[in-house]
Formats: structure tokens, C-alpha cells, sequence
């Protein structure tokens, strides 16, 4: 058993002739708020889809509270307590709020429903005052909130997210954001991919910043907030 | 509309709409009830479709003088006011009240309908029935599942000589209806193990191959299946009672066994009501798979598979399950086709079936269980009743499926989304 419930060691990934991940190596610790941070293209989201299989690492190795989960199916790492809320939401458009978030069940079984959409509803109560509109016809700050709520129907250990804050408004970004805070003080691990750099690190426990595919500096999220080299790059210089 | 612009005064844009309506609608009914056939040739009867017309306009004209006047308005304004309340709400349905008054009357209606018909008709009945049956299959496939499935004809094909074939080796009709279940979901297991990873127009050729391919066999492969020559297919028997006047060896027909006299509609009464009670139960079964986890698997799947498969589905068991699914409800209507026809032959199992099979999906409403079966019945009753025009029966599919994709691009009944709260709506 390590210590870490995330150990990503040396993978490397591909989209066919194009490296898109080299060499990268990070870990997330249990019941912190880890974040991955970098400019568009430099592979976040590949990396966090990697955990994933889709692209498979084509070197290197994922483990999950110590087991190699590098080569298993994309459906069966679903089951093993890591839910996600994909980039772009992913959420079932026609299918209404409450069949989505029982979708978000299936790796578990149907035994908690009521239970668990009712604490959904608790943290997000739009999604409770539009619980029976097709999810389709959300507005972007809600599709996202349910795209989370359904990740977490699945009671997972570790939640990874790929940019929630992407085209939503600067105050539903600070109420998701805060919403993640609420989400790990209750247990789950939390791995963030951001672009929003400022909000991500206030957030994060530790942070890691990913430049063209490499891993380019790490450390807690204040010292990275401190970084000038972060500062320049991601924050806007002041 | 069209012509009108919006400084005309209400009754001549009235009157310019209704004109643009009435000859829409002399367009659509001059070759349909203008035209009489007589023989090799037709008569010509452009009053009747211009009586329509006229019609039609006068309709169109009175609608649209009234609502542009202050007494429509007003009357309009009431109905809509009856119902709207201010501010935003999401609407409730309120529909579904009456419906467990009005569903065991239809079924009763539906099952004592066969001893009110005569025989025609009762096939007419049945054939309905089994597209019915056909429908709700690929309902499945096509409406939840999105996989587009275009040669559904060969998992009826399966079903229908699963039957017939059975019969020489002593298989009977009621054997024969799990037997053809489970022969037509390995076939469609087979089928879709190959091409469950590919989408779209590719998944629409692949299984139009599919369906070709059964054909072809059943028509070249002469010593198994008859070929074009078809295979004789048994009466169906009930507790090894016989349907006929007299029995076969060591049978006992029905009129002797229940001491009535002999009717020889009593074979297609008994295969309707069968089947009738078959589709019941299919029914009853497709209403709830929505809210079933297999069945809100299947529409995930179309709508996402990555978000699917990132939930722990395995795409290629909830694909495969509903492919075998559809194949079966497609198996169990071949047998009854076999069991009505008494003979099953290529010719029934052409490309036109998948087509007509497709038709009723999409026009009933993907994955909307009432919408298919209202289309089933139209579709395959409205051609009996217009016989006379047979020759146009294609183009008023046509016409039909055209207007549907402008006018209800979901078809006849959009489906509603299972409510799973209870009591703590506020």
C-alpha cells in the first residue's frame, strides 16, 4: 500500500504520431485537493483521461491506492471509486436532471438514491428546482453543477474534474469552486484540472503546472500562487 | 405566411393564406382522390379533390378572419388564460389521469374485437398486431439503444422459419415461440458482436447487409429452406387441441373438444388473441424499461458512450443486450406471421420490410412506446383501407414521412421522461 491514493509515475501518451504527454509523474494524496494547471494544448486533459485508458499510457503506470489500473478497461476504473466529471460536462442531454444523476449510480447500484439526491439537491438547489427538465435544456452553470452531482452519485473516493469553471460566469465559478471545497471537506479526494489558475491553486492543497505535455514545476498551492514564474504565465503578471 | 405581407388588412391576408393553404391542399389530394383507377387506365374525378380544397380553405379563412378580430382574440386569450399562471414553472404532466380508466377498456375492446370481424379484416387485425410486435423490437435498437438498425427484417425472417422449418422436426407453435426467441437474439448477438464498434451510416450499411444475407440464404439454401419455393408453416394448437374441422392423426379439433359448432375463423380468432395478449405484455414491459437501469443504460449509450463508459457501463454488454433484445421481439412476431400465413417464402422478408419496420419507429416517435404503436396500426391499416389506391400507397409514405420530419421531427408522440419523485415536490 503507498501512501499516495493516485500515484501517475513517468506515463507518456500518444494521439497517434503526437506525443502528447512526457514523462510525467505526479501523485495525489488522500483527502487533498490536488490541481493541475496549464495553458490549452499542454495536455491536461489527456492525462486526466489517461487515468482513465482513453488514450492509454504507453509508458509509465497509474495506480490507484496501489493498484496498477494502467491497462484495465475505461469501464472497470469507473468501478473502482474514481468518478469524473468529464471535460465539456458530458452530461445526457435528453435523458431529465434525476435520470442523469441515477446514471451516476450505475457503478454502485440504485440502493442510496434517495439519500444521495437529496444531499445533491442540498448543495445544488437548482438542480433540485429543475429536477425533472431534460438536462439538455440546463444553462451551463447548472449542466456543470449536475455534471458533478452525477460523478458523486457513484460515492467515489476520487473525483476528478476537467475544467468546471470553462465559459461560466466569474460568480457561478466562485460557487462551484466553493461548492468543490464543501465536496472534500466531506471526504473526497479531489483531483482538478484548471486553466483558471488564480481560483484552482487558492483551492488546491498542491498544485502542478504541465507545459507542452511536461510536468514543469509542482509544490503547495501558495507557493505556486507565490511563483513568479506562475504569476507571469498564468496570472496575469500582477 | 408566404405571400402575405404585414401591412394587409386581416381579411385580405386572410384571404391570401387560405388561398395558399386550399391549393397546398387540391396538391395533395389531385392525385390521390382525383384519380380513379379502372382498370389499365384511370378516370379523372378533379371535383372531389377540389370539394377538399374548398374545404380546407373555407376552414383556414374562417380560423384566421376570427382570430384576427377582437371576438377571436378574446376567445383565444380565454383558453390560454384558463391555464397560464405568472413567472416560470416547469409543467407537470396531468395527462396520465384517466388512463387507468381508459386502458383496460381498450384492452377488452382489443380482445373480444377479433369474434366482431370478418375474416379479412382479422387478418388485417393481426398483421397489425405483428408490426406492432416489429415496432416495438426495433424500438429498442433504433429509438433507445440509437443504434440504426437497418435489415430488422432478419431477425423476423429467423423467427418466422424457426417455425416453419421447426414444425418438421416436431416442433409445435407454442414451442416454437421461446425457441425463435432465443434463435433470433443469438442472431442478433452475432450480428452485433462485429459491428458494435461502429456508428452510424456504417452500423446502417453492415446490418442492411445483414439483412440481405438472411434472405439470400433462405432463397438459394434449397434443401433446408425450400428456397423461393418457401416452407409450409403449421396451425397453431392450444393444449394440443387443433383449430381444424377435423383433426389429424390423434387430434382432437376444437369444436369437438369444447362441444360448439365448427367456425373457421376460429384458428385466426385464437392466433389473434395470442398474440394480442403477447403484445400486451410487450408493452408493458417497454413502458417500464425507461426506468429500468437497462433501459436509461441504452439511452445513455446513444447519447454518450464516453460519459457512459467513464460511469462503469460496459458499452459493448449494453449494446449487445439491446440488439438481442430487439432481435427477440422480431423472433416472436415471425412466429406468429409464419403461424397466420401458413407458409413462409424470401419474398415476405425483403429490404421493403426493414423500411416499412424503420418507418414506423421513426413516425411513432423514437423510443415512445404509444407513438409506435399508433404507427403500426396506421401504417398497416390505413393501406388495407385504401386499397383502391395500392399504386400510391409508396408515395403517400412518402408524403407522409416528409411531413412528419418538417412538422414533427420527433414524431407523432414525443416521449416523456419518467418522474421519480415522490411526495416531496416542493
Amino acid at each position: 500500500m503507498s501512501e499516495y491514493m493516485l500515484e501517475i509515475q513517468n506515463v507518456d501518451a500518444f494521439y497517434g504520431p503526437i506525443q502528447a504527454l512526457r514523462n510525467v509523474s505526479m501523485n495525489v494524496t488522500e483527502g487533498q485537493i490536488v490541481t493541475l494547471i496549464g495553458a490549452n494544448g499542454a495536455g491536461k486533459s489527456t492525462l486526466l483521461m489517461t487515468i482513465f485508458g482513453s488514450p492509454r499510457a504507453a509508458k509509465g503506470t497509474i495506480k490507484f491506492q496501489g493498484k496498477d489500473i494502467t491497462h484495465i478497461p475505461m469501464h472497470e476504473v469507473g468501478r473502482l471509486g474514481i468518478a469524473q466529471a468529464p471535460e465539456g460536462r458530458r452530461i445526457f442531454p435528453s435523458m431529465s436532471v434525476e435520470e442523469n444523476l441515477l446514471m451516476g449510480m450505475m457503478p454502485i447500484g440504485e440502493a442510496h438514491m434517495e439519500e444521495d439526491r437529496a444531499k445533491m439537491f442540498a448543495m445544488f438547489p437548482r438542480l433540485q428546482e429543475r429536477r425533472n427538465q431534460r438536462a439538455g435544456t440546463l444553462s451551463g452553470g447548472e449542466q456543470q453543477m449536475l455534471a458533478i452531482a452525477r460523478a458523486l452519485m457513484s460515492r467515489p473516493k476520487l473525483l476528478l474534474l476537467d475544467e468546471p469553471s470553462l465559459g461560466l460566469a466569474p460568480l457561478i465559478v466562485k460557487q462551484i469552486l466553493n461548492s468543490l471545497k464543501d465536496i472534500a471537506a466531506q471526504g473526497v479526494t479531489i483531483f482538478l484540472v484548471e486553466q483558471n489558475a488564480n481560483h484552482a491553486l487558492r483551492l488546491a492543497d498542491r498544485g502542478y503546472v504541465l507545459v507542452n505535455g511536461e510536468i514543469r514545476l509542482s509544490g503547495t498551492g501558495a507557493e505556486l500562487l507565490a511563483n513568479p514564474e506562475v504569476r507571469d504565465a498564468y496570472l496575469g503578471g500582477h | 405566411m408566404l405571400f402575405t405581407n404585414p401591412n394587409d388588412p386581416p381579411i385580405l391576408a386572410a384571404l391570401k393564406d387560405s388561398l395558399f393553404v386550399g391549393l397546398i391542399a387540391f396538391l395533395v389530394f389531385a392525385p390521390i382522390s382525383g384519380m380513379v383507377l379502372d382498370g389499365y387506365g384511370f378516370n379523372s374525378h378533379l371535383e372531389r379533390p377540389a370539394i377538399m380544397a374548398a374545404i380546407v380553405f373555407a376552414g383556414r379563412f374562417i380560423y384566421q378572419f376570427l382570430a384576427g378580430t377582437s371576438f377571436g382574440k378574446n376567445l383565444i386569450a380565454k383558453f390560454a388564460a384558463s391555464k397560464a399562471k405568472p413567472g416560470v414553472y416547469v409543467g407537470q404532466s396531468d395527462g396520465l389521469k384517466y388512463l387507468k380508466f381508459i386502458l383496460p377498456v381498450l384492452f377488452i375492446a382489443c380482445l373480444i374485437l377479433p369474434f366482431f370481424l370478418d375474416k379479412y379484416w382479422l387478418s388485417v387485425a393481426t398483421l397489425a398486431m405483428i408490426y406492432v410486435l416489429l415496432g416495438l423490437g426495433l424500438n429498442i435498437v433504433v429509438g433507445l439503444a440509437g443504434l440504426l438498425d437497418l435489415g430488422f427484417v432478419a431477425f423476423y425472417a429467423v423467427g418466422a422459419y424457426t417455425f416453419a422449418l421447426g414444425s418438421q422436426y416436431g416442433i409445435g407453435f407454442w414451442t416454437a415461440i421461446p425457441l425463435a426467441a432465443i434463435l433470433a437474439a443469438m442472431a442478433g448477438g452475432i450480428l452485433g458482436f462485429p459491428v458494435l464498434r461502429m456508428h452510424g451510416d456504417y452500423l446502417a450499411i453492415v446490418t442492411l447487409g445483414f439483412g440481405e444475407i438472411i434472405r439470400l440464404i433462405l432463397n438459394n439454401w434449397m434443401e433446408v429452406t425450400g428456397g423461393p419455393n418457401g416452407a409450409p408453416a403449421p396451425n397453431p394448437t392450444f393444449l394440443g387441441i387443433e383449430f381444424s374441422r377435423t383433426a389429424k392423426e390423434g387430434g382432437v379439433p376444437y369444436h369437438e373438444f369444447f362441444g360448439v359448432t365448427y367456425n373457421p375463423a376460429a384458428e385466426y380468432i385464437f392466433l389473434y388473441i395470442v398474440l394480442f395478449l403477447v403484445v400486451s405484455l410487450m408493452i408493458f414491459f417497454f413502458s417500464r424499461l425507461r426506468s429500468m437501469p437497462m433501459g436509461r443504460a441504452w439511452e445513455a449509450l446513444r447519447e454518450d458512450e464516453i460519459a457512459c463508459r467513464s460511469l462503469g457501463l460496459n458499452h459493448v454488454m449494453v449494446k449487445l443486450s439491446a440488439f438481442m433484445m430487439g432481435a427477440m421481439t422480431g423472433g416472436v412476431a415471425g412466429v406468429f406471421f409464419a403461424a397466420q400465413q401458413g407458409f413462409v417464402n424470401p419474398t415476405s422478408f425483403t429490404f421493403f420490410e426493414s423500411a416499412l419496420i424503420l418507418a414506423i419507429v421513426v413516425l411513432g416517435g423514437m423510443g415512445s412506446v404509444v407513438g409506435v404503436v399508433l404507427a403500426a396500426l396506421v401504417l398497416t391499416i390505413l393501406p388495407e383501407t385504401l386499397r383502391t389506391f395500392a399504386e400510391y400507397r409508396i408515395l403517400i409514405f412518402g408524403i407522409l414521412m416528409v411531413g412528419m420530419m418538417l412538422w414533427k421531427p420527433r414524431g407523432l408522440i414525443r416521449i416523456r421522461r419518467p418522474y421519480f419523485s415522490r411526495g416531496d415536490s416542493k
